[in-house]
C-alpha cells in the first residue's frame, strides 16, 4: 500500500478492516467456510466461541479484545479463512475493494 | 459344581461393577454437562463472576479469561448455546468431554456466527467441577440463521 498523495489515506485502517471482512464474504459463502485449525490454549467455554467470531469477522470487537484472546483465536481466525477460500481469491476481493475505495494498492 | 457358582459370582461382581461404573460416569458426564450449561448460560448474562465461577481458579486460562470477559461483554452482545455434549472419559484427576457451541452475534453484522468444536477438560476445585482447558479441535463459520 502506497499512501502518498492519496487523499483517502486518513481512511487506510478503517477501509482496511472492513474490505477484509468484504473479500471472505465474497470468496465464498459463509456456510462453506470451514475451520480445521487445530490449536490449543486460550478461552474456555462461550467465550471461545465469542471470540472466534469477533477476530474471523473482524468486527467491531477487534479493538477491545486484548491480548487475552492470543494465539487460539488469531490461528483460529487464519484456519477459517484458509480453509474457506482460496488465499488467491481473498486477496483478490481485498485488493478490488481498497482499490475501489481510492487506495494505491502496489501488489 | 464349586467352579460354577465361583464363575457366575465373578459374572455377578463384575456385572455389578460395570453398573456402578457405568452410573458414576453417568454422573460425572451430567455434571461436567452441568458446568458447561452454567458457563453458557452465565455468559449469555454477561455475568462475569458466574462465569469465572466454572473456571478453575488454578486453570493456565484463568487469568485470560479475567481479562477477556468484560472486554467481550463491552464490545459484543454474542448469545452461545451448547450443540453437542459427549462425556469421554476420566482419570483420577481430570475430566474430559467433547462440546460443541454455536456463538452468534445479531448486533454485530461483522461478527462470524461459528460452531466450535472441543475437547474440553475438567478438574475439580473444592470438590466441584469446573473448566480447565479447550483444545480446539475445528471450527465451522455458519449463516446466523442456521
Amino acid at each position: 500500500m502506497d499512501t502518498f498523495g492519496n487523499s483517502r489515506a486518513q481512511y487506510l485502517s478503517r477501509d482496511t478492516e472492513e474490505c477484509r471482512a468484504l473479500a471472505m464474504r465474497a470468496s465464498g459463502s459463509i456456510s462453506e467456510q470451514t475451520s480445521q485449525a487445530a490449536v490449543t490454549g486460550g478461552l474456555l467455554g462461550a467465550a471461545s466461541g465469542a471470540a472466534i467470531g469477533s477476530i474471523a469477522g473482524g468486527s467491531r470487537s477487534s479493538a477491545g479484545r486484548g491480548a487475552a484472546l492470543g494465539g487460539v483465536t488469531g490461528a483460529m481466525a487464519s484456519g477459517a479463512r484458509a480453509s474457506a477460500q482460496t488465499e488467491a481469491e481473498f486477496q483478490r476481493a481485498f485488493r478490488n475493494c481498497l482499490r475501489q475505495r481510492g487506495h494505491n494498492v502496489i501488489n | 459344581m464349586k467352579q460354577v457358582g465361583g464363575v457366575i459370582g465373578i459374572m455377578v461382581l463384575s456385572l455389578f461393577a460395570s453398573t456402578v461404573s457405568a452410573s458414576d460416569d453417568d454422573g460425572l458426564a451430567a455434571a461436567l454437562r452441568g458446568v458447561v450449561e452454567k458457563n453458557l448460560a452465565a455468559f449469555n448474562r454477561e455475568d462475569v463472576q458466574t462465569t469465572l465461577q466454572t473456571i478453575d481458579t488454578r486453570s493456565p486460562e484463568y487469568s485470560s479469561m479475567q481479562q477477556a470477559l468484560p472486554e467481550q461483554f463491552a464490545a459484543l452482545d454474542a448469545r452461545t448455546e451448547l450443540v453437542d455434549f459427549r462425556y469421554v472419559g476420566h482419570d483420577d484427576e481430570f475430566a474430559v468431554a467433547r462440546v460443541k457451541y454455536r456463538t452468534v452475534d445479531s448486533s454485530d453484522e461483522q461478527f462470524m456466527a461459528n460452531i466450535l468444536d472441543t475437547m474440553t477438560l475438567f478438574h475439580q476445585e473444592n470438590g466441584v467441577w469446573k473448566y480447565w482447558g479447550n483444545y480446539v479441535l475445528g471450527g465451522t463459520i455458519i449463516s446466523p440463521s442456521e
